[in-house]
């Protein structure tokens, strides 16, 4: 397992109770079917607290499902999905979802839209971390007159202004343009880093996974095909060999060009071996 | 003030009973078939037994008026909380609302746009409703004035009449629509033209 909770030096002390927050999940043997198809079968995976975890797949291979039967939105026919103990809290820990689509209510302004289901003692909050997501100004805009980036940005604050133990990411960057793509997720990789909660990410794009994730799950005929770490030091950056050699196994794995990519990986990580 | 409280009586049960069937399935399929063979029936019909049932006083105005703008109201407040973003539900439930919070803060804002829809067209109808229940023995009222002048061939007060009920429904249309632009004004298809 490799070691899921890395903190910047200086925000160490700060953050340390953060740091702790996330919560351990646990699924296992899970099938869900829908009208006689089955989406997921005896599916089991086990997640780390602190870790994050990138679910990846074809369309339709059942991992938004996995995601929404997490969240308590669909429910397995059997198995059982546990989430772990929050550290120092007795209470249940605190699941929150992104979305694909922002799903801001229309009708609230930006800074309702984060406060939903908070005591509005908690405004000043819900302001700074709107000012985390750089959109501190427009708390008082409609939502109808932002961008779609910046939509998202506002459901990553409505998510984290809840201090998630565990965050679920359903796609949540897969309607966004390359650059506002590029920036959201290393604002993601960021308040995960500083708050070390348990992240699943769902998504189609594999260069997005190897980037943000400590592991990449391929999902196939609703199992697991593939439980990869992503063994290379953050901060990571794309034009690398590793990250280049990792992303291209995945994705032929995904493609099915399986016998050929292995032969490729053979070549390129005995040639990385002396950097590994 | 007969238009007004009929409309407040009808328009309220409307939306309660809206409401009522909207969210709830066991309620939707008790009442709503009923709901919808009385709609069916045009409250004019019912004068004659109105009549016998409620008299020829107020309550008998009152009674086909609320039942008038009834059916308006109910149709589209129902088939509003039918309509809202399943997504959004979802969203929220996951966020924790249930109940009362929920309703507040999702379903009742879902449902806003087609309410007022509903409560725009029994405006219209309330006033159509009100003249002919005016004309069945009034001793006062815009409808009452009107046929009386009929039976006199005073074309002028008739005229005034229906200039009356013009700039009535459209003060009525007014007001509905001030409340479009006050309640939906976050939805950019309802802003002021600019």
């Amino acid at each position: 397992m490799t070691l899921p909770i890395t903190c910047n030096s200086k925000e160490i002390v700060a953050e340390k109770k953060r740091c702790s927050r996330g919560v351990s999940v646990g699924i296992k043997s899970v099938s869900i079917a829908f009208g006689g198809r089955t989406v997921l079968e005896n599916f089991d995976i086990e997640i780390a607290a602190g870790e994050f975890v990138a679910i990846v797949g074809r369309s339709g291979c059942g991992k938004s499902t996995l995601l929404r039967s997490v969240v308590g939105l669909e429910t397995p026919q059997s198995g059982t999905i546990a989430l772990g103990e929050v550290a120092g809290s007795k209470g249940k820990p605190d699941v929150r979802v992104m979305f694909q689509d922002s799903r801001l209510l229309p009708w609230r302004r930006i800074l309702p839209n984060v406060m939903l289901g908070l005591e509005p003692a908690l405004i000043p909050q819900a302001r700074k971390v709107l000012a985390q997501v750089g959109l501190a100004e427009r708390a008082n805009d409609w939502p109808a007159t932002l961008s779609g980036g910046q939509r998202q940005r506002v459901a990553l604050a409505r998510a984290l202004v809840h201090d998630p133990n565990l965050l679920l990411l359903d796609e949540p960057l897969g309607s966004l343009d390359a650059l506002t793509r590029i920036e959201m997720q290393q604002l993601i990789k960021d308040v995960w880093r500083s708050r070390g909660f348990t992240a699943m990410l769902v998504t189609h794009d594999v260069a997005e996974a190897v980037s943000l994730a400590d592991r990449v799950i391929l999902i196939e005929g609703g199992r697991v095909a593939l439980d990869e770490l992503v063994n290379i030091p953050r901060p990571r950056t794309r034009g690398s060999a590793r990250f280049a050699a990792l992303e291209e196994r995945i994705l032929g794995r995904v493609l099915q060009r399986r016998a050929l990519v292995e032969e490729q990986w053979q070549t390129i990580s005995g040639r990385t071996e002396g950097r590994w | 003030m007969r238009a007004l409280a009929g409309f407040a009586v009808g328009g309220g049960l409307g939306l309660l009973l809206g409401l009522f069937t909207g969210s709830l399935h066991w309620a939707e399929t008790l009442l709503d078939t009923t709901i919808q063979m009385v709609r069916n029936i045009p409250p004019l019909a019912l004068i004659p037994l109105v009549i016998l049932w409620f008299g020829i006083d107020e309550s008998a105005k009152l009674f086909l008026v609320a039942l008038g703008v009834f059916f308006p109201v109910y149709v589209n407040t129902f088939h509003g909380i039918r309509s809202v973003d399943r997504g959004l539900l979802e969203m929220g439930r996951t966020y924790g609302l249930s109940g009362w919070p929920l309703y507040r803060e999702i379903i009742l804002p879902g449902a806003l746009p087609s309410i007022l829809v509903g409560v725009r067209f029994s405006l219209g109808l309330m006033w159509v409703i009100l003249i002919v229940a005016e004309t069945i023995s009034a001793r006062s009222g815009i409808g009452y004035m009107t046929m009386n002048a009929r039976e006199f061939m005073q074309t002028d007060v008739m005229v005034v009449g229906i200039l009356l009920y013009a700039i009535l429904g459209k003060l009525a249309d007014l007001l509905a629509k001030g409340l479009e632009r006050y309640w939906l004004r976050w939805n950019p298809a309802y802003q002021a033209a600019r």
